[in-house]
């Protein structure tokens, strides 16, 4: 499954959905708003832009790729848009597959991908009032 | 030819727009970004560190441009967590 949403995502639900393939192994990443910025500084919230309909073709290509790669049985991407405070969910990533090592290696391979690739960017705004794109 | 152009984070606030319509006779998606570089001088660095998506597919700076076409200009990309 390949989703952007506003709406916080449920682990357990997804995880629930790759069992149905039948898979000895389902990796999850979660990634989160951090609570300080690269300078340490206090961070109040991250809000998004995307090119949704590319970003979507993007999820699934990079999809097809690490289930062709690494043999999965099914992978779900999911992607929050909108605005998340401190300690929010931002992405899910979860990979089934036969045996752990080819999950773990399938899961990380999309984050990468998807950190490299998809357009999207976060704005980062700060507890002294400043704001700014996070780019690259 | 009319294409369509878009803009992005940073970019979009630049451009302070979302999308502009740029009438061409003919060219390449570099031709498009000469252009747009010229109608907002101020946003012109920008255009350097830009990789460009031509119909939500990334593409190459000498692409053809065709009648219709959705340019989209794609600063670095920050998607996924932290």
């Amino acid at each position: 499954m390949i989703r952007i949403q506003a709406e916080d995502f449920s682990i357990d639900e997804t995880v629930r959905m790759l069992r149905k393939t039948g898979a000895g192994a389902i990796v999850t990443f979660t990634g989160a708003v951090r609570e300080t910025s690269h300078e340490g500084k206090p961070v109040v919230s991250v809000e998004w832009d995307a090119y949704e309909p590319m970003a979507l073709k993007i999820f699934e290509a990079i999809r097809r790729e690490a289930m062709e790669k690494f043999a999965l049985l099914d992978v779900s991407i999911t992607h929050r848009k909108g605005k998340q405070a401190p300690g929010e969910n931002l992405v899910l990533i979860a990979a089934a597959a036969a045996h752990r090592r080819d999950a773990f290696h399938g899961c990380k391979y999309i984050m990468d991908e998807i950190k490299q690739r998809a357009p999207l960017w976060k704005k980062e705004r700060l507890a002294d009032g400043s704001e700014r794109w996070i780019e690259g | 030819m009319k294409i369509r152009c878009l803009f992005f984070a940073s970019l979009r606030e630049k451009m302070q727009t979302s999308e502009i319509e740029l009438e061409m006779e003919s060219g390449t998606a570099k031709d498009a970004a000469d252009r747009l570089r010229l109608l907002h001088p101020g946003a012109a660095p920008d255009f350097d560190r830009l990789a460009i998506a031509l119909n939500e597919r990334y593409c190459k700076p000498d692409a053809e441009l065709r009648d219709g076409d959705v340019l989209a200009f794609i600063p670095p990309v920050s998607g996924g967590g932290m």
